[in-house]
């Protein structure tokens, strides 16, 4: 079982770093908005495996993202931003699970992301109004987390029930 | 799918944000932008020049370094825009052209902010 969750783990990771390369190059309305389709599997960790696996497929792939891209700025935005949107994510899938829906708990990630985003953006600036701009951020983000989250949860009915063959 | 308790409540908490902004936003975006605007070029969190932006002004441009970094800024017609840089994401030059009292555009790498102040008067020149 160990080995069988470090393989989905790895593999999650994968389609994630995949996923965050290729949503990198497509053409956003304002800069610093972005689809985070990476988060679905992040998500299917967190809900299929557990907070730890949902955390290393975060990091590996923040990480795996910035050695391809070498953009520094992209990495301390998205490491900032994906352990805060893990950890709130994480938060209310233990403790508040029966009051939130899954698409909705990606909300509240996607939320925790922009709020770290526009802090790293505020601070390296040195400028405390940019944090106005999480306003448009916001609302981007409120569609963009409910599409990831809904993803997540088809994602989770199909292939969950293989999962759950073995819990039984 | 039903919506939950905490659905709710975070769909009720992103209205009233929204709404309060709307409001906010439809203000800014009613009032007449004053034919006087002042830009004011910040970087690293200190004010390094102000540029006067007056509508009809012909075109110029001028360049913001910061540690080997280059930012460079065009201004026109009481518009102003970050028309080059040689950051990895070039989000200051997507952001296009600022016009109105509150418009900003940031490179991080660079730690550059742009903003149009909202104060209308011209330092000192108004007298």
């Amino acid at each position: 079982m160990k080995l069988k969750n470090l393989i989905i783990t790895g593999s999650l990771a994968a389609f994630a770093l995949v996923f965050n390369i290729f949503e990198g190059n497509l053409p956003m309305p304002l800069p610093g908005i972005k689809l985070g389709a990476a988060n679905v599997f992040s998500l299917v960790a967190l809900v299929l495996l557990g907070v730890k696996e949902a955390f290393a497929v975060t990091l590996i792939r923040v990480f795996l993202a910035w050695v391809m891209t070498g953009n520094w700025f992209a990495l301390l935005c998205s490491l900032a931003g994906g352990l805060m949107s893990a950890s709130v994510m994480s938060f209310i899938y233990i403790k508040y699970r029966d009051d939130f829906s899954l698409p909705w708990i990606s909300v509240a990630g996607a939320w925790a992301f922009n709020a770290a985003q526009v802090s790293v953006a505020a601070a390296m600036v040195n400028d405390i109004r940019v944090l106005l701009y999480i306003v448009p951020l916001l609302a981007a983000g409120t569609a963009a987390g409910w599409a990831v989250g809904w993803l997540a949860l088809v994602l989770c009915r199909r292939v969950g029930s293989l999962n759950d063959a073995d819990h039984r | 799918m039903g919506m939950k308790r905490g659905d709710r409540a975070m769909l009720r908490i992103l209205i009233v944000i929204l709404m309060a902004s709307c409001v906010v936003w439809g203000i800014r975006f009613l009032t007449k932008a004053p034919d006087v605007l002042n830009a004011e070029i910040i970087q690293d969190g200190k004010l390094l020049r102000r540029v006067l932006l007056k509508k009809g002004d012909p075109a110029g441009e001028f360049a913001v370094e910061y540690k080997g970094g280059r930012n460079v800024l065009k201004t026109e017609d009481g518009k102003i825009a970050v028309i080059a840089s040689d950051c990895p994401d070039k989000d200051c030059v997507k952001r296009g052209w600022l016009q109105r009292p509150g418009d900003s555009a940031v490179c991080l790498p660079n730690r550059l902010v742009i903003r149009i102040s909202g104060k209308t008067e011209v330092d000192g020149v108004t007298w």
